[in-house]
């Protein structure tokens, strides 16, 4: 039985604005995450699962109920989580090479031992020649790209993504997915993976979780049981298309 | 080549004008229709501009300039450092230092003179504190004008205040801080001057009360046509050396 690396128990988020009401980003959630798992979270714009990601890194704390990642309670940022944001915010001063290296000058470890490591990384996604190029030159698909690979740099054992490929054009956010695949496969890491695009969360996780609207609630954890490696041709399986259904009209879409 | 030519075609208006006002200050005096005693004609004016004992007062103004200038800008960045680093710091002072940037040196220079003596020492502290605020004030903003997702990505790596201030926050201000600079410099060069011609005895500050003194309009315009040389002359300094700031720490790129 895979061992279970992230348990949230409970967990409500209320955040008190200075206006009238307090927001309740998330109500209530409580599910596991497996060891080595691939888990996609789908949900509505806007319904706190950003949210749910920054309490599972550590950036913000619950109001109630906790967070236990690998055993230990989350109280703060860790080393062994990492959070791949949705907008790559790269520093437009450094260069490829030295963005990717932030995390470690963060850590105050020596930058040398991991330029061979961000070199690799560079070639696995596909930015080989670009180290020393600056992100105002660098397209969004690339950006994403480094922002991937910084998040990879210190070897966490737990990669949180928020919508890391959003707002990148269909064919690009395809490569990367196969690529984030690739890296998945390779390195064996636990993923939490926040989309809005149901397919992408259908095509690249082991289960997707469904949230409510806000205050996000949980819809149903859905386990995808499709072969892997996940191929072009997966998108044609039955089950593939039965799952993508299923999991729209739990979000309340219709499929014409 | 083809570019001067450019830019001379294109402000044919403004050269005309600067030719007329000059032909007008020359020729209007030395017919009489002006009173050439308080309006002296160009060529005097000139003259007196690149006379020796005028000139012999250029290096103490750009001293006391430059001098006060580099303490304001050292003393300007590192209080902004301290504020960010220290928010606590900052609301204790903050009040007290805009409301010192209220006074007009002009008020404060005659008690400098009383505190610290005749001399050089009294005119620096008057460039500093006009050097000072506005490169505060920007840097500060500088410092703190930073996307909320690269601090948060900083918090989730643990990192600590200092860290996030010098990998962060400071090299994201250096834009800022330029701003401050082309605001400080041409008033650096003023303050000088006015702290001169308040507290005398050399500088092209006092160059202009001696020639009121004395009633030699020559020298009095001459000073002042000197502030703008040189203003216009610091302002070009800062334009040249923003063009050699590596385009990498600069917000836009033109």
């Amino acid at each position: 039985m895979a061992k279970k690396l992230i348990e949230v128990k409970n967990v409500t988020k209320i955040f008190s604005s200075g206006k009238l009401e307090n927001i309740c980003a998330i109500q209530n959630v409580t599910f596991d995450v497996y060891k080595g798992e691939f888990l996609s979270i789908v949900g509505p714009s806007g319904c706190g699962k950003s949210t749910l990601l920054r309490l599972i890194t550590g950036l913000d704390t619950p109001t109630s109920g906790k967070i236990i990642v690998d055993g230990k309670e989350v109280l703060a940022p860790r080393p062994d989580v990492a959070m791949v944001f949705q907008d790559p915010t790269l520093m437009r001063w450094r260069t490829v090479m030295d963005n990717i290296l932030l995390p470690i000058e963060f850590m105050r470890e020596d930058k040398k031992k991991y330029l061979q490591k961000a070199s690799s990384l560079i070639k696995l996604v596909g930015l080989q020649g670009f180290e020393n190029f600056y992100p105002d030159e660098l397209s969004g698909g690339m950006k994403a790209r480094v922002n991937v690979c910084r998040g990879l740099i210190h070897d966490p054992s737990t990669l949180l993504m928020d919508e890391p490929f959003g707002p990148l054009d269909a064919l690009t956010r395809r490569t990367l997915d196969f690529e984030l695949m690739r890296i998945w496969h390779e390195t064996k890491k636990t993923i939490l993976f926040v989309t809005h695009d149901v397919r992408e969360g259908v095509f690249l996780g082991d289960r997707v979780l469904v949230f409510t609207e806000r205050p996000a609630r949980i819809k149903a954890m859905i386990n995808v049981n499709l072969p892997r490696p996940r191929t072009d041709e997966t998108e044609g399986n039955k089950r593939f298309i039965k799952l993508e259904r299923e999991i729209l009209a739990h979000l309340g879409v219709e499929k014409g | 080549m083809q570019s001067l030519t450019k830019l001379i075609k294109s402000r044919v208006g403004l050269i005309a004008l600067i030719v007329a006002v000059l032909a007008l200050w020359e020729f209007l005096p030395k017919l009489g229709l002006v009173s050439s005693l308080f309006v002296p004609p160009l060529e005097t004016i000139a003259k007196t501009m690149v006379s020796k004992s005028v000139l012999n007062n250029l290096p103490p103004t750009l001293y006391t300039a430059i001098v006060g200038f580099l303490f304001g800008v050292i003393g300007g960045i590192g209080v902004s450092l301290l504020f960010v680093l220290i928010p606590k710091l900052e609301k204790a002072l903050s009040g007290f230092l805009y409301g010192l940037n209220s006074v007009p040196k002009a008020v404060l220079a005659p008690i400098f003179v009383v505190w610290f003596g005749f001399g050089y020492l009294p005119k620096i502290v008057c460039v500093f504190l006009v050097t000072f605020f506005p490169i505060l004030v920007n840097t500060v903003d500088g410092l703190r004008t930073i996307d909320q997702n690269l601090l948060d990505l900083a918090k989730s790596y643990r990192a600590s205040s200092l860290q996030t201030l010098i990998k962060v926050r400071f090299p994201n201000s250096l834009p800022y801080i330029l701003t401050g600079l082309k605001i400080s410099t041409p008033y650096a060069i003023l303050t000088a001057m006015l702290a001169e011609f308040l507290l005398g005895y050399q500088g092209l500050g006092y160059m202009i009360q001696l020639g009121i003194v004395i009633v030699d309009y020559s020298l009095v315009l001459g000073m002042v046509l000197w502030a703008a040389i040189l203003g216009i002359g610091v302002y070009l300094i800062v334009i040249v050396s923003e063009k050699l700031i590596p385009r990498k720490y600069k917000l836009r790129v033109e």
